[in-house]
């Protein structure tokens, strides 16, 4: 999955996407502790940063974690951090001038 | 007036703008970070609203760029005690709400706080500097890119 992002940003993707692999880890720990207001906070900044970054993706993933947190919904949560771990591990970064 | 370092003559300001971005998001710090990178503004950065009040209660800033949801307090809370203060000293101040929810309660919610508008999150830097300009008469903006 090719992904084009402002060459601008090229400094910060490596953090960004290291922050997105720990909330994985976060995640998977907060299920188990059905910790769902955290998991909401964290799936609301993935919604409000993804784009900005340049992944539309992770910002859709984050709108549907946050939605899925509030309902309570733990089998949601698992396959939304299986999607987001299957992104990270899959994209290729392409960097425009 | 030197047009590339400072905000010009025909808006409100004399020198340099001074800018405090408020979210407890790193991600959105070091975003915003690189944002004003190449400009002239004077940019401060608060993790937290009661960090936020303490620092408005220190200086003088011209735009705040407030995060609604944060632990601890909320945007809100924070917009309606700094908005006290700046009443109090009498002073300009232009607060926008930065915000994931774009929804028409959430933009009702943040004028009635005493926001006088709305950035959606995500923001784009030619979105935000555009903003800026607007907000601020700024015919340039020092941004070489």
């Amino acid at each position: 999955m090719k992904i084009t992002i402002e060459d601008d940003l090229r400094e910060l993707i490596p953090g960004f996407l290291d922050n997105r692999r720990k909330d994985c880890a976060a995640i998977a720990t907060m299920v188990e502790e059905r910790d769902f207001e955290s998991i909401r906070r964290l799936g609301h900044n993935m919604k409000g940063t993804g784009t900005s970054y340049g992944f539309e993706t992770i910002t859709d993933i984050g709108r549907n974690l946050e939605n899925s947190a509030q309902a309570g919904s733990p089998d949601s949560i698992k396959a939304l951090v299986a999607e987001l771990k299957d992104y990270l591990n899959n994209i290729q970064i392409e960097f425009k001038s | 007036v030197n047009k590339e370092t400072n905000i010009v003559s025909n808006g409100p300001l004399a020198g340099p703008l001074h800018i405090l971005f408020v979210d407890d998001s790193a991600d959105n710090q070091i975003l915003m970070n690189l944002y004003f990178r190449d400009t002239s503004f004077d940019v401060d950065y608060a993790t937290s609203g009661p960090e936020a009040i303490a620092m408005f209660s220190q200086k003088k800033y011209d735009l705040i760029l407030m995060d609604v949801e944060m632990p601890m307090m909320d945007g809100y809370t924070a917009t309606r005690k700094i908005r006290a203060l700046s009443k109090e000293r009498l002073e300009k101040l232009i607060i926008l709400a930065y915000t994931a929810n774009t929804g028409t309660t959430a933009i009702q919610e943040s004028l009635a706080a005493g926001c006088d508008g709305h950035l959606s999150k995500p923001l784009r830097k030619q979105e935000l500097m555009a903003t800026i300009g607007h907000l601020f008469e700024a015919e340039k903006y020092h941004d070489p890119k």
